[in-house]
């Protein structure tokens, strides 16, 4: 029976007790009825609150805590249960742990619209605060921090105070929780709550950590100073906080190093540049100068240390984690190492939609910047069929960002198939992005054009529409050498509909009349006949045409161009009558405005600057990458550009602490009862260091270090038996494994001498199994002796 | 510093409304119900900004969860928590529907109390939460589990309370792979990962340390290495270019892993050993990624012809590429078809082909198919004649599952050690399972 069913029939049944016990109940409330009651309005509504009022007050536990259950119901659900308050209130003396914690959530909901009322539980949480158990003095201190009622601002400080004290870490992370309630209720308190905080930043224990720099961001994240002795431990625990807490540490972190540490690119620019142009064979000839520059900057060892301590957070299963580090090295990291997040935040792409959107939009920034970090994993970002259509979008972006000239033909084949996708928006965002790749690749220019007139002749008419607009901005970046282009799409305009396309084809023969001269007034002459048919945009470019075509041939022309003036002078548009008007002043009325007559030919063949085909996605750039000010595009409350790296770095005996901190190396070796035999060396260094960062020290003493050894001795030898039964697994598996499907097998077990012995229905005897596996054991050790 | 967290049905009515924060206001539920659920929009950015006010939300079945911000957030976090909250929720009742969240309106609200406080999210282990938040009556707690409790939600390993106990140790290690594969129509392949996770079930007594070991490469490498190092210098080279070559034929790439909270991260990085202390009970181990050398069990080779405007005739052939002794499972073919299809005519050699007018395709299923085998589907379409638009066939998918892992992924040992109490690693049981599926498995025709 599931847990939901057994509450609701419980809570039926309840609902018949209720009745028929509320004569028993109703003795003891009668004080309490009053005030409440009148507030309802419904007739319905006050009844139930009564037979509720009436359970909460009967001396039975189960009849209460059905009440109160019912009650949270209400509240979940938005309804208002404020009139229950004294009947609630007054069980929060309950010794059930249940019926308490509800009280407690119905406080928190409605305290604040009954103050005096709420008055009165206070000194139940006073009780609580010093209660021998450290669950229930959290708890207390929780709820009493949640309450909203400004009077006990007093009472709350000084529960903070001595709970931030407390011999339990447990408490202690509340009280620092506690802390961002009491900011909020009352920020005249910043300075006493500093002090606290101060004393809580430098807790041994990884539990109050997280919390503890929460309630520094939240309350005085200016004061960066408080950080500084802190720093190095924060570091080296990081991996150890729980991921949440975690998450505002990094976030603490990444400011702390943009503030403190010179920014590790400034002096390394030019040599790094060299470093990635060596594929593309243009060595700089200054080598020189640029080894000097290297030579100048070292790497302050705390920088170094914050990147160490967060690598390998890379791996941790919450892909905020993820993104957060992902962002630090973004900020924080030199060029060269940017590279090892890419890994890890391709494989956030295989998480939840909207992950996946976040971190999509996030490698998009990140790529425009350092594009060679993620070229590598271009198949990545090839998209599937089921994507969303914001997926699909940063996908085409990336990979278009991400074009080279080695790799363009794969992309535009890629492109190429989302060309022709059944998402027809999609469709011309990859026409937009073949475009935008010939742009930036004078390689492909041509083959890209080529494959967009190809699409031209597509039935699909977005695709044509879409093909030919990029075209035309193509041809426009470099006109002169594409003449037979603009000749085929002038055959194309008769057939294409849509009227961008077509408005965008009459503006090339305008444009270009002087290579088309032939067709030209033709095409005139056909617009001239449909013109009253035709939408604004492309009336326009008629018009556009028909004067240009009169500059440049007015003989031939003259006529024809009269006959459209005429008929857009009575056209319904009024923009199209006032160009009229002005064209036709341009041209045919030398005498009214000479001096713009004399020029109109310079005027209407200007040379016009080429377009900047532009991504279709605009980055929020200026935002600190993974805020929700970037992801939406604008400054949320409380946003501030992350600081830039000061010019001068600060003084790093900041954060020397003096002495060597005596509870974190106890707290470390109880969770890991090995680590506790090794000798802690390199004290002299007086930073508690040498526990966390193992690498260093086990390539050092590695020999030394018992246990481990004796480890590695033990998976050596594993190694070899794997080695030795890979080829009878074959021989086992054509056994066992006849009509195989998805069953277990077990782990150890796997020497020949067992699958003899092995009855072939495995699963029924287990029991068996269990006993032979230590024979199996002592078979394979004697094995190996011998092979040894 | 999330300000809230709505819970709609797929009317936009509210189930639940938790606000944590003052400056969200009591509107902000209905703003979020008029622009997004009730706003006929297909898709829309998972992140909503509404008079100021930014909305996350996630679907699940028809239930729109929203969580509601101000301030300056990290958006990931957010979906983060999302995402927990709803793994908690279903760990809980099962899943998620309208019935099921309103049958559990006090369960969720107190849930909702106890992970996030102020707006900032808590431990939010199952394990954990399910030791305290219980839905059973009035039961009066005993002294001894308010021990339990106290220790296992204020302990520092948030994941494992002390005192566990089991007559029999016994633990289950399932290698779940999806395999995902995109093949242009000649047969290249185009893209091909495979996501892979390791799900322990734990059964073990007291706080037994775990080592885990597979076959990466990094790992294998680095023994052989030692191992050649070891040996007496009098080895040859050939010796040694044996063992690698042995070795690198069973080891495999991954390319990136993640790993449940209770691996040592900081011995990962180090000494690429994952050693953990596991929580009770069935938990997600690690996540891999892998992309070089995958068997890709099944290959599907289709053949389209177009004869004229109104007839069509696809042939499939299906490849099972592995042991034969193996036997893979649940294979269903789908065939996209023009929508304008009037008539199938289906003929296969092995399983059930149906033409299913509704999804415009061919589904054709077979219960099981042994390993190198090959089977055939031809199918003959009448289409009305449709000039309107060339049918641009969408790609042909395909699903099952294989008892092996696609990637090569073996497990070579896991070691438990457990100090204090008296069991050794040889006296615990331990089984191993590989399931390879598919996830994207698809072919373009």
């Amino acid at each position: 029976m599931s847990v939901n069913d057994r509450s609701l029939t419980t809570s039926a049944s309840m609902n018949m007790q209720g009745f028929g016990n509320s004569s028993a109940g109703s003795n003891q409330s009668d004080e309490q009825v009053e005030p409440a009651s009148t507030l309802s309005i419904f007739s319905l509504d006050m009844k139930k609150h009564e037979d509720i009022k009436q359970m909460l007050d009967s001396n039975k536990e189960n009849l209460k805590l059905d009440a109160m259950r019912r009650v949270i119901g209400m509240i979940a659900k938005g309804k208002d249960a404020g009139d229950l308050f004294p009947a609630v209130v007054k069980n929060i003396v309950s010794k059930n742990m249940e019926i308490k914690k509800l009280v407690y959530v119905y406080l928190m909901r409605y305290a604040e619209e009954q103050q005096d009322l709420a008055l009165l539980s206070i000194a139940t949480f006073q009780r609580g605060l010093k209660d021998p158990n450290q669950l229930i003095r959290a708890s207390a201190l929780r709820v009493l921090s949640s309450i909203r009622v400004p009077t006990i601002v007093s009472i709350m400080m000084l529960a903070i105070r001595e709970s931030a004290n407390d011999m339990s870490p447990y408490v202690r992370k509340t009280a620092a929780n506690a802390i961002a309630k009491l900011y909020a209720l009352d920020p005249e308190l910043k300075d006493e709550l500093i002090v606290i905080i101060t004393k809580l930043l430098a807790d041994k224990t990884i539990l109050v950590n997280g919390s503890a720099v929460q309630a520094f961001e939240h309350v005085c994240p200016d004061r960066i100073d408080l950080i500084h002795k802190n720093y190095r431990r924060l570091c080296n625990l990081l991996v150890d906080i729980d991921e949440w807490g975690q998450l505002t540490v990094l976030h603490m972190l990444t400011r702390y190093a943009r503030t403190q540490f010179v920014d590790p690119n400034k002096t390394y620019e030019d040599d790094k540049k060299s470093f990635y142009d060596d594929n593309e064979t243009e060595k700089n000839a200054n080598d020189d100068e640029e080894s000097l520059d290297k030579k100048t900057y070292i790497m302050d060892s705390d920088h170094r240390l914050l990147l160490r301590c967060t690598k390998p957070l890379l791996q941790s299963r919450n892909s905020a984690v993820v993104m957060t580090v992902a962002q630090l090295y973004y900020y924080v990291a030199p060029r060269s190492e940017i590279h090892i997040v890419a890994k890890s935040l391709i494989r956030l792409l295989r998480s939840h939609r909207e992950i996946q959107t976040i971190v999509l939009k996030s490698i998009t920034s990140m790529a425009d910047k350092h594009k060679e970090i993620f070229g590598p994993f271009l198949k990545s970002f090839y998209v599937h069929s089921n994507d969303s259509s914001h997926v699909k979008y940063y996908k085409l972006e990336i990979l278009t960002i991400l074009a080279n000239a080695s790799n363009i033909s794969t992309i535009l084949r890629e492109f190429h198939t989302y060309v022709l996708s059944p998402d027809k928006e999609f469709g011309a965002q990859a026409i937009h992005a073949i475009g935008r790749c010939a742009s930036t690749i004078p390689e492909v220019t041509e083959a890209c054009l080529n494959g967009l007139v190809g699409l031209m002749s597509k039935k699909d008419e977005t695709i044509v529409a879409e093909s030919v607009v990029v075209i035309k901005k193509l041809l426009q970046i470099n006109p002169s050498q594409y003449g037979d282009i603009i000749k085929h799409i002038v055959r194309k305009v008769d057939k294409v509909t849509v009227p961008t396309a077509r408005a965008s084809i009459l503006w090339l023969i305008g444009e270009y009349s002087d290579r088309i001269s032939k067709f030209a007034p033709d095409v005139l002459r056909k617009m001239a006949k449909i013109f009253p048919d035709e939408e604004t945009i492309v009336k326009n470019q008629i018009l556009n045409l028909a004067a240009k075509l009169y500059v440049m041939n007015s003989k031939q022309t003259n006529l024809l161009v009269q006959y459209v003036f005429n008929l857009a002078k009575y056209d319904t548009n009024y923009d199209i009558r006032d160009k009229t008007r002005l064209l036709r002043a341009l041209l045919f009325q030398a005498d009214k405005c000479p001096a713009l007559s004399k020029n109109a030919k310079k005027i209407l063949l200007a040379p016009k600057p080429a377009p900047l085909l532009e991504s279709i996605i605009r980055h929020h750039d200026q935002y600190t990458l993974g805020t929700l000010s970037y992801v939406i595009g604008q400054a949320a409350t409380g946003y501030k550009d992350l600081p830039d790296f000061p010019p001068e770095p600060s003084d790093s005996s900041v954060r020397n602490v003096e002495i060597i901190p005596v509870s974190t190396s106890q707290h470390d070796s109880s969770r890991n009862p090995k680590k506790g035999t090794t000798p802690g060396g390199k004290k002299n260094t007086g930073i508690d260091e040498n526990f966390f960062s193992d690498e260093e020290e086990d390539a050092e003493d590695a020999s030394t270090e018992g246990p481990d050894d004796e480890e590695e001795e033990n998976e050596e030898d594993e190694e070899e038996e794997e080695e030795e039964e890979s080829d009878e697994d074959d021989e086992e598996q054509s056994i066992e494994n006849k009509n195989k499907t998805n069953e277990y097998e077990q782990l150890d077990a796997r020497s020949p001498t067992i699958v003899e012995n092995q009855p072939q229905n495995s699963e029924s005897s287990e029991e068996e199994e269990e006993s032979e596996e230590d024979e199996s054991e002592s078979e394979e050790s004697t094995d190996e002796d011998e092979q040894v | 510093m999330i300000g809230g967290v709505f819970i709609y049905n797929h009317k936009g009515e509210v189930l639940i409304s938790r606000v944590y924060r003052d400056d969200i206001g009591r509107n902000a539920v209905d703003a979020f119900r008029v622009n997004v659920i009730h706003a006929r929009q297909q898709s829309r950015f998972p992140v909503v900004n509404i008079a100021r006010t930014s909305f996350f939300y996630t679907k699940r079945s028809n239930i729109w969860l929203c969580a509601v911000a101000k301030q300056n957030i990290n958006a990931a976090m957010v979906f983060e928590f999302l995402t927990k909250m709803i793994d908690i929720m279903q760990s809980y009742f099962g899943k998620i529907s309208e019935e099921n969240v309103k049958n559990n309106f006090v369960l969720i609200y107190e849930l909702l109390d106890e992970i996030l406080d102020f707006g900032y999210p808590q431990n939010s282990d199952t394990g954990v939460l399910k030791s305290f938040i219980t839905q059973q009556g009035v039961r009066p707690v005993t002294r001894e589990e308010q021990t339990v409790i106290t220790s296992a939600v204020t302990g520092q390993i948030g994941w494992r309370r002390e005192g566990i106990k089991y007559r029999r140790n016994e633990l289950f290690l399932d290698v779940i792979e999806s395999v995902n594969l995109l093949m242009s129509q000649q047969g290249q392949v185009l893209s091909t990962h495979v996501a892979g996770r390791v799900v322990m079930k734990s059964y073990l007594s007291g706080m037994p340390e775990c080592k885990f070991g597979i076959n990466d490469k990094i790992t294998v490498e680095n023994r052989t290495k030692n191992q050649t190092d070891t040996s007496t210098n009098g080895s040859t080279n050939p010796s040694s270019t044996t063992a690698t070559t042995t070795t690198t034929k069973t080891a495999i790439a991954i390319d990136d892993c993640q790993f449940h909270q209770c691996v040592k991260l900081s011995k990962f990085e180090s000494e690429h050993a994952i050693s953990f202390i596991p929580p009770d009970g069935e938990f997600e181990l690690m996540r891999y990624r892998t992309t070089k050398d995958i068997s890709l069990p099944f290959r599907v080779i289709p053949l389209v012809r177009e004869i004229g405007r109104t007839k069509m005739e696809v042939k499939v052939v299906v490849k099972s590429n592995f042991k034969p002794t193996l036997i893979g499972q649940k294979i269903e073919i789908r065939i996209p078809i023009p929508p304008n299809t009037c008539d199938v005519q289906l003929l296969c050699m092995k399983g059930k082909a149906k033409h299913k007018s509704s999804d415009n395709a061919i589904v054709w299923k077979m219960k099981r198919m042994g390993g190198m085998k090959e089977s055939q589907l031809s199918a003959e379409i009448e289409l009305t004649p449709n000039d309107k638009k060339k049918w641009n066939r969408p790609p042909i998918s395909m699903s099952f599952e294989v008892p092996f892992a696609p990637s090569g992924f073996k497990v070579r040992y896991l070691k438990v050690f457990e100090h204090k109490l008296n069991y050794s690693d040889s006296e615990t049981i331990k089984w191993v399972r590989y399931i390879g599926k598919s996830g994207l498995y698809e072919t373009r025709s």
